[in-house]
C-alpha cells in the first residue's frame, strides 16, 4: 500500500507551478496569442494590466496571454490558512474577437497540462463577473472542477463604463488553486514551484510579513493622503494626454484603496465612495484612450 | 414518417435559474407562431439542460390551413343597378384582383355590402419555420443577455449550434452566425463529438450520450440517487428549498459522490454547516435523527470516481476550516464586550456608528416595549442591546457565505457563552421577516426590537437622503416598512407611529425636521395603503381609512375591514356615505368653532344636534373596544336628521351668527364621522 502511494506521488512530483505555467505559455502561444508580461505596479486582478484594460478597448483583434501577481490585501491570513493569500498568481487570457470553439479551446488548455477531464467533473456555473472599480463587467462563469474554482471565464461587455464592439472573452486560471489539484498536495505551503522549491519556500514569510503590513502596520493617515495625491496626478496626467502614466496612478489609488480596506479604515459608506471614485478615474481613462488611439 | 418537429438551440452553460422561465417563454413563441398561421399540431413538449433549450412538436401540418380574408367593399345599393354591377362594384373586383362574379354580398353592421373573399397564399411549415425562427429565438425571455459575435445576436449566453428539422429534413435557418443543422452534442465531459439526431431519436440519442434532456426525469433521477446514496450511510438527505431544481440544471445527467467531512466541524452551529455545504457548493446535507452527519451529496455532471470525491471533500475541508476559524478567533471575545467594537463601525453617511444605532434600538424598543402587553423588559432591552454585535464578529464581517446568517450567529455565540435562551431568541428574531415568505419572529420581545429596527432604518435613511424612488429601493426601506405593518397587525400591537416616529426623530437630534417628518409620514401611509390594497381593500376606503388612522396600524386595518363589510349593503353603504357628503360639501372645508345650544332656533336641527350627542357616548365606546362595525352603525341613526336639517332648513342663513353656528354643527357631525375615516375620499360607482 505505502509502495502504491509512493509511486503516485512519485508521477505526480514531474507537475508543479512551474510546469503549469510555463504549459500554459506555450498551449496560448502556439494557440496564436501574444505572451505578455505582468504589471508593474500593484493590481487586484490581470483584468488590470494595460493589455486587458485598454486592449479590450477598440476595434482590432486581440490574442494575448500573460501571468499576473495579484494583490488582495484583504484576502490574507498571515499565511495559516493554506486556501486564502493576500498574493496569488493569474494566468490571464484575452481574446478578441471570440472564437467560436472557446469554451474547446480552453478544455483543451486542460488537457495540455495533463489533466483527463473525462475523469473530473468540470462545470460552467454561472458568475457574473463585476469590477465595480474598473467600472467592468461581463457575463459568464467560474469553472468549476470537482467542486472547486479554478477559472473565472467572462465575455466583457463594459470596461471603464465603455460598451465593448467586438466582445473579448477573458479567461483568469487561479494557478496556485490548478497546481494543488493536480500536484495532489492538500495545501498551498506544500505546492511544489519547481522540482526543488516548494510555494512556501519562495512566499510564506513574504506573505505572513505583507500581512502584518496590510493588516496590522500601513499607516492609515499617510495612505489616506496618498490616494488623494493619485488621484490627482491620475486625472492631471490623463488630461495631458499622458494617458499610460495617468493610467499607472488609477492602479496605485486602486492598490492604496485596497490597502485602507483591509486595514479597516473605511466604513461601508467611505468604502462605496473610494470604489466611486476610482470607477471614475477608469472611465477617465478610457475615454481618453479612446479619443486617442481608435 | 411523423410529422414532427425538433428544434434545439445549443449553448454555453445558461444559468441554472434561466432555464425553466426561458423554455416556457419558447413554447409560448412557437404557440402563438402557430396559431397567428393557423398550422396545427397536437402536441408540444419543452426539453432544457445547460447546454440546450429544445421542443418537440408532434404530428404538425405540412402546410397552413385555408385562410380567407374578407374585404369590406361599397354598400350593395351602390354596386349593383338593376341586378348589374355598377363601375364601383368592377373597380372594387379589379383593385382586389378577383373576377367581379366572385364578389358576394354580406350583411354588415346592419347594410348590406360587397364583400371580397380573398384567399391568403398558403406557407408551408417549412417555410414559416424559416422565417419566423429566428425572431422567436430573439425574443425568449431571460434576466440577462449578453453579446458575444458580430451580428450583435442578444442571448443568455453564446449560441454554438441550432437543430431545426421536420421529420428528417432540416429547415435551413441562420442566426448569430450559426446554421442550422442535424446535429447536437452530448454530455462535454465523458461522449465526444456531434451526434446526428432526428425528432424521432433525439431523447434516447442524448440519453446513450449522458444527457437527460427532461428536466423533470432529470430532476426525479438526481433525487432518487441522493436519497439512496444517503441510505447507506443511514441517514435522510436534506432537501432545502430550490436546492434540487437548481442542482438539476447545473447538470446534463445526474451522477452522485457521498463525501465525507471530520467531525470536528459538527461542533459548529448547524447553519453555519450547512451554509458552507449549500450556499457556493450546492451540496446536500445529510441527518439523522434530525442530527447532521459529517457527509455531503454533490450531484455532478461526470461518473464519479476517488479523485471526484476527494477534490470535493478537499473544499469543502477548506470552507470548514474558514468557518471553524472563525469561530473560534470570534469566541475568544464574548459577547457582551462586543458592543463598545461596534462603534468602530459606521452605519450610514452622517448618521453616527452601529452603537449608537443600538443606543436608539434599546431606547425605541423600551418605548414600544411599554406601550404593549405582555413584555418582559429586562430580556427586550438585553436582546436590543445585544442584537448587532454580531456584525462584529469575523463570521459575518469576513465569511462571505456566512454573512447572510447574521443574527443566527449573534444568538449562537450568545448560547454557547449562556446567555438566556430568550435574549439570544430576540438576537436571532428580530431581523425576520427578512420578505415576504419569511416567518416573523417567535416572541414578542424579538417582534417589538424588529420593530424599532425597521423604524429606526427608515427614520434614519431619509435623513441621510437615501429615500425609495420609483424601482430603486437599495436600503430595503419598502421591504422594511411591509414587515413592520404584519408584525403589528399579527402581534395586535397598536400604539401611536406618529409619537414613534417623532420620539425617533428627536434620538437623531432632528425633531424640528418637520420636512423629514412629513416624508416619512407619506411614505408610511404609502406601504399602509399597499398593504390594505393587498388584503383586498378598495383603493378608495383604503385612502378614506388612512387620513384618518393611519396613526394606528391595527386600527387602520380593522376599520377598513369593517368598512368593507358594511359596503357589502350597498344601499345602506351610499346613505351613509352621502349623508356626509353632503354635509362636507357645505363646510368647503372651513373649520367654524363650538356649537351654540342657545341659537339652535329650527326643530330639525336641534334634532340632529341631539341625536349626535346621544349617539357619541356610544360611539366612543365601541370605538374603544374596536368594534368598528357597531360604531359606523351608529352613524346611520342621525342620517335621517341630515336629510331633515338639509330638506327644511337654509344652512347659509342671511343672519351671520344662525349661519355659523348651523355649519358649526355640521362640523359637530362630520367629527364623529371622522372618527372613523375620510368619508370624502370614498366613491361611490
Amino acid at each position: 500500500m505505502r509502495k502504491i502511494s509512493y509511486i503516485i506521488q512519485m508521477k505526480k512530483v514531474n507537475i508543479n507551478f512551474q510546469t503549469i505555467y510555463l504549459k500554459l505559455q506555450e498551449f496560448w502561444a502556439k494557440k496564436g496569442c501574444t505572451v505578455g508580461l505582468p504589471y508593474t505596479s500593484e493590481v487586484g486582478a490581470g483584468t488590470f494590466n494595460p493589455l486587458t484594460f485598454f486592449g479590450a478597448l477598440g476595434k482590432e483583434p486581440l490574442n494575448v496571454a500573460y501571468i499576473e501577481t495579484s494583490k488582495r490585501p484583504k484576502d490574507g491570513r498571515y499565511a495559516e490558512n493554506p486556501n486564502r493569500m493576500q498574493q496569488f498568481q493569474q494566468y490571464q487570457v484575452i481574446l478578441k474577437p471570440v472564437p467560436y470553439d472557446v469554451q474547446d479551446q480552453y478544455l483543451k488548455s486542460l488537457e495540455y497540462l495533463s489533466l483527463d477531464i473525462s475523469k473530473h467533473d468540470i462545470r460552467f456555473v454561472e458568475d457574473d463577473w463585476e469590477s465595480p472599480t474598473l467600472g467592468a463587467w461581463g457575463l459568464g462563469w467560474e469553472v468549476w472542477m470537482d467542486g472547486q474554482e479554478i477559472t473565472q471565464f467572462t465575455y466583457f461587455q463594459q470596461v471603464g463604463g465603455i460598451n465593448l464592439d467586438p466582445i473579448s472573452a477573458e479567461l483568469t486560471y487561479g494557478l496556485e488553486r490548478i497546481a494543488i489539484l493536480l500536484s495532489g498536495v492538500n495545501s498551498v505551503f506544500d505546492l511544489p514551484w519547481s522540482p526543488k522549491k516548494t510555494w512556501a519556500d519562495l512566499n510564506k514569510e513574504q506573505e505572513y510579513q505583507f500581512c502584518v503590513y496590510n493588516f496590522d502596520e500601513a499607516n492609515i493617515n499617510s495612505l489616506s493622503k496618498y490616494f488623494e495625491e493619485c488621484k490627482e496626478e491620475a486625472k492631471r496626467l490623463i488630461n495631458i494626454n499622458l494617458l499610460y502614466p495617468g493610467y499607472d496612478f488609477v492602479i496605485k489609488a486602486s492598490h492604496t484603496f485596497n490597502l485602507l480596506d483591509a486595514r479597516g479604515a473605511l466604513s461601508v459608506e467611505q468604502r462605496n465612495n473610494y470604489i466611486l471614485e476610482i470607477r471614475k478615474l477608469a472611465n477617465i481613462a478610457a475615454k481618453k484612450w479612446i479619443e486617442m488611439y481608435s | 414518417m411523423d410529422r414532427n418537429v425538433l428544434i434545439e438551440i445549443g449553448t454555453e452553460e445558461i444559468p441554472a435559474g434561466y432555464l425553466e422561465p426561458a423554455a416556457r417563454s419558447f413554447e409560448k413563441g412557437l404557440r402563438d407562431l402557430f396559431s397567428s398561421n393557423k398550422i396545427p399540431y397536437s402536441k408540444i413538449s419543452i426539453f432544457y439542460t445547460p447546454r440546450r433549450l429544445a421542443v418537440i412538436v408532434e404530428n404538425i401540418a405540412e402546410k397552413q390551413e385555408r385562410v380567407v380574408n374578407k374585404i369590406k367593399g361599397p354598400p350593395a345599393a351602390l354596386a349593383y343597378k338593376d341586378g348589374k354591377p355598377t363601375k364601383m362594384a368592377k373597380g372594387f373586383a379589379s383593385s382586389k384582383g378577383i373576377a367581379i362574379d366572385s364578389l358576394i354580398i354580406e350583411k354588415i353592421d346592419g347594410n348590406e355590402y360587397v364583400v371580397a373573399e380573398i384567399e391568403q397564399e398558403i406557407k408551408s411549415t417549412t417555410e414559416i419555420f424559416k422565417e419566423n425562427l429566428p425572431s422567436i429565438i430573439k425574443s425568449i425571455e431571460f434576466p440577462k443577455k449578453m453579446r458575444w459575435e458580430k451580428t450583435d445576436f442578444l442571448f443568455a449566453r453564446p449560441i454554438r449550434w441550432i437543430i431545426a428539422m421536420l421529420g428528417n429534413k432540416v429547415i435551413p435557418v441562420c442566426l448569430a452566425g450559426v446554421e442550422s443543422s442535424n446535429t447536437t452534442r452530448g454530455n462535454r465531459l465523458i461522449s465526444k463529438g456531434k451526434i446526428k439526431v432526428n425528432p424521432s431519436n433525439y431523447k434516447k440519442k442524448l440519453k446513450d450520450s449522458f444527457v437527460m434532456a427532461d428536466q423533470k426525469e432529470r430532476r426525479n433521477f438526481l433525487k432518487s440517487l441522493i436519497e439512496k446514496e444517503a441510505g447507506k450511510i443511514k441517514g435522510v438527505p436534506y432537501f432545502s428549498p430550490g436546492l434540487i431544481d437548481e442542482v438539476s440544471n447545473l447538470i446534463e445527467y445526474p451522477f452522485v459522490i457521498l463525501g465525507s467531512f471530520d467531525k470536528k466541524f459538527l461542533t459548529l452551529p448547524d447553519k453555519v454547516v450547512i451554509s458552507a455545504m449549500e450556499t457556493h457548493q450546492r451540496y446536500f446535507s445529510v441527518k439523522k435523527n434530525s442530527k447532521l452527519m459529517p457527509y455531503f451529496i454533490s450531484g455532478i455532471n461526470n461518473k464519479p470516481n476517488k479523485e471526484i470525491i476527494k477534490g470535493n471533500e478537499k473544499v469543502l475541508t477548506a470552507r470548514l476550516e474558514d468557518a471553524k476559524f472563525y469561530w473560534e478567533v470570534d469566541r475568544k471575545v464574548p459577547i457582551k464586550e462586543r458592543l463598545s467594537k461596534l462603534s468602530g463601525i459606521k452605519w450610514h453617511k452622517n448618521l453616527g456608528n452601529l452603537f449608537e444605532r443600538t443606543q436608539r434600538l434599546i431606547e425605541l424598543s423600551e418605548w414600544i416595549g411599554e406601550r404593549v402587553d405582555n413584555i418582559n423588559l429586562s430580556v427586550l432591552k438585553e436582546g436590543a442591546k445585544l442584537s448587532k454585535v454580531d456584525l462584529t464578529t469575523l463570521m459575518i464581517r469576513d465569511g462571505k457565505e456566512f454573512t447572510s446568517l447574521e443574527g443566527y450567529i449573534g444568538s449562537e455565540y450568545g448560547r454557547a457563552e449562556g446567555l438566556s435562551g430568550d435574549v439570544c431568541k430576540v438576537i436571532e428574531d428580530h431581523y425576520k421577516p427578512r420578505n415576504v415568505e419569511d416567518e416573523l419572529p417567535s416572541l414578542r420581545e424579538a417582534a417589538v426590537v424588529s420593530l424599532a429596527d425597521r423604524i429606526d432604518l427608515i427614520v434614519g435613511s431619509f435623513l441621510a437622503g437615501e429615500k425609495p424612488t420609483g424601482s430603486r429601493d437599495p436600503f430595503g426601506l419598502r421591504q422594511a416598512m411591509n414587515g413592520f405593518i404584519r408584525i403589528l397587525l399579527e402581534f395586535n400591537f397598536s400604539f401611536s407611529l406618529d409619537e414613534l416616529l417623532k420620539k425617533n426623530l428627536q434620538l437623531f437630534s432632528s425633531i424640528k425636521n418637520t420636512e423629514i417628518f412629513e416624508e416619512i409620514k407619506r411614505f408610511i401611509i404609502e406601504r399602509e395603503e399597499a398593504s390594505l390594497q393587498n388584503k383586498g381593500v378598495r383603493y378608495d376606503i383604503a385612502k378614506a381609512v388612512l387620513s384618518e388612522k393611519w396613526n394606528v396600524i391595527l386600527d387602520s386595518y380593522l376599520v377598513a375591514k369593517a368598512m368593507m363589510k358594511i359596503r357589502e349593503d350597498e344601499v345602506e353603504f351610499e346613505k351613509l356615505v352621502i349623508g356626509q357628503k353632503r354635509v362636507s360639501n357645505i363646510l368647503e372645508g372651513k373649520t367654524p368653532g363650538k356649537v351654540n345650544k342657545s341659537l339652535l332656533k329650527e326643530k330639525e336641527e336641534k334634532d340632529l344636534f341631539n341625536k349626535a350627542k346621544d349617539i357619541e357616548p356610544a360611539l366612543k365606546k365601541f370605538i374603544g373596544k374596536r368594534e368598528y362595525i357597531k360604531g359606523i352603525n351608529q352613524l346611520k341613526r342621525i342620517r335621517p336628521y341630515i336629510d331633515n336639517l338639509f330638506d327644511n332648513v337654509l344652512v347659509m342663513d342671511k343672519d351671520e351668527k344662525l349661519k355659523n353656528n348651523r355649519l358649526a354643527l355640521l362640523y359637530y357631525v362630520r367629527s364623529l364621522f371622522h372618527l372613523f375615516c375620510d368619508f370624502e375620499e370614498i366613491i361611490i360607482d
